[in-house]
């Protein structure tokens, strides 16, 4: 009993999402939904060009391979090989775009119907999508350093 | 009546602000790595001017002069700015989030909502400015 009035207490004098803070996650919601379905259309767009650009990129290996052994799969290994380069690409940044457009929607639809589990999914993506940039830019990051690192190496033993 | 309001006010409930939290450093996180980015770039590109002119005068004739060079280098650093203004707009959000979740402050709460909803404004049109700036080089 005394910890349902301490936990009432913490919903009454807690934060809280007042007038101004819908306004601004209302807004925020708006635009992060904008993004999202841009970043949507944009991502089929690339998917779409990466798997016209492998057919592009067949038939210029083919037509530069066409007079030696390495032959035909090698050329459809190299083709199948980019493709699924740019689709893993494409699907990488497909799934942040879906975590902003959660966090939009669910925004939305919490804002409107006061529902606090909706809040609490919405902001839930935020993490999510924050989380998931945060670690590609740190895999990001390791990388170019082990670049660097071979780069000097490289430079150093010539 | 203003309390009755504020029982059926949305709450930043202990979920919503471990997610808050958890979101924010991350945010943080990504926003002081595009400032160090941003700021090697722009060094980068000083540091090498006479290697990159050189570059690009072999594929762009009459490149090397100073004007084009100077034009090139103000691109990179409006741009650079561009971003870290950005950044900054998420990196305020962050911090005031945060510290308004820490010391339960509703009025830093709002400003760091209200840092994060300028963030995706600008976002969005910046997009928005890249899309027609697309869509004319098309046509």
């Amino acid at each position: 009993m005394e910890q349902q009035n301490q936990n009432q207490d913490a919903g009454l004098f807690g934060l809280s999402i007042d007038t101004t803070g819908r306004e601004h996650l209302t807004e925020a919601a708006r635009w992060a939904r904008f993004l999202a379905i841009v970043g949507f259309v944009f991502i089929a767009l690339f998917a779409v060009l990466a798997i016209a650009g492998g057919s592009y990129f067949a038939n210029m290996f083919g037509r530069a391979n066409q007079f030696n052994e390495v032959g035909s799969g090698f050329t459809t290994g190299m083709t199948i090989g980019i493709i699924i380069y740019y689709l893993c690409v494409a699907l990488l940044v497909f799934l942040a775009y879906l975590f902003l457009y959660r966090f939009a929607v669910n925004m939305r639809m919490a804002l409107q119907g006061n529902n606090q589990e909706l809040l609490n999914r919405s902001f839930q993506n935020l993490k999510i999508l924050y989380r998931y940039w945060g670690i590609l830019t740190a895999i990001g990051l390791v990388f170019f350093a082990l670049f660097v690192v071979i780069a000097v190496l490289g430079r150093g033993s010539m | 009546m203003e309390e009755d309001q504020s029982i059926l006010e949305l709450q930043v409930d202990e979920t919503a602000s471990k997610n808050l939290s958890d979101a924010t450093r991350w945010a943080k996180f990504l926003s002081i790595t595009a400032f160090v980015c941003m700021g090697l770039v722009v060094i980068f590109f000083i540091a090498l001017r006479s290697q990159i002119a050189s570059a690009f005068s072999e594929v762009i004739p009459g490149f090397s002069d100073i004007d084009s060079l100077g034009m090139l280098i103000g691109i990179i650093v409006i741009a650079a700015g561009i971003v870290c203004l950005l950044m900054y707009f998420l990196f305020r959000g962050s911090v005031l989030i945060k510290k308004g979740i820490e010391s339960k402050n509703q009025d830093m709460f709002n400003h760091g909502l209200a840092s994060l909803k300028t963030y995706f404004i600008m976002y969005g049109i910046l997009t928005i400015i890249g899309l027609v700036a697309n869509l004319v080089s098309i046509f």
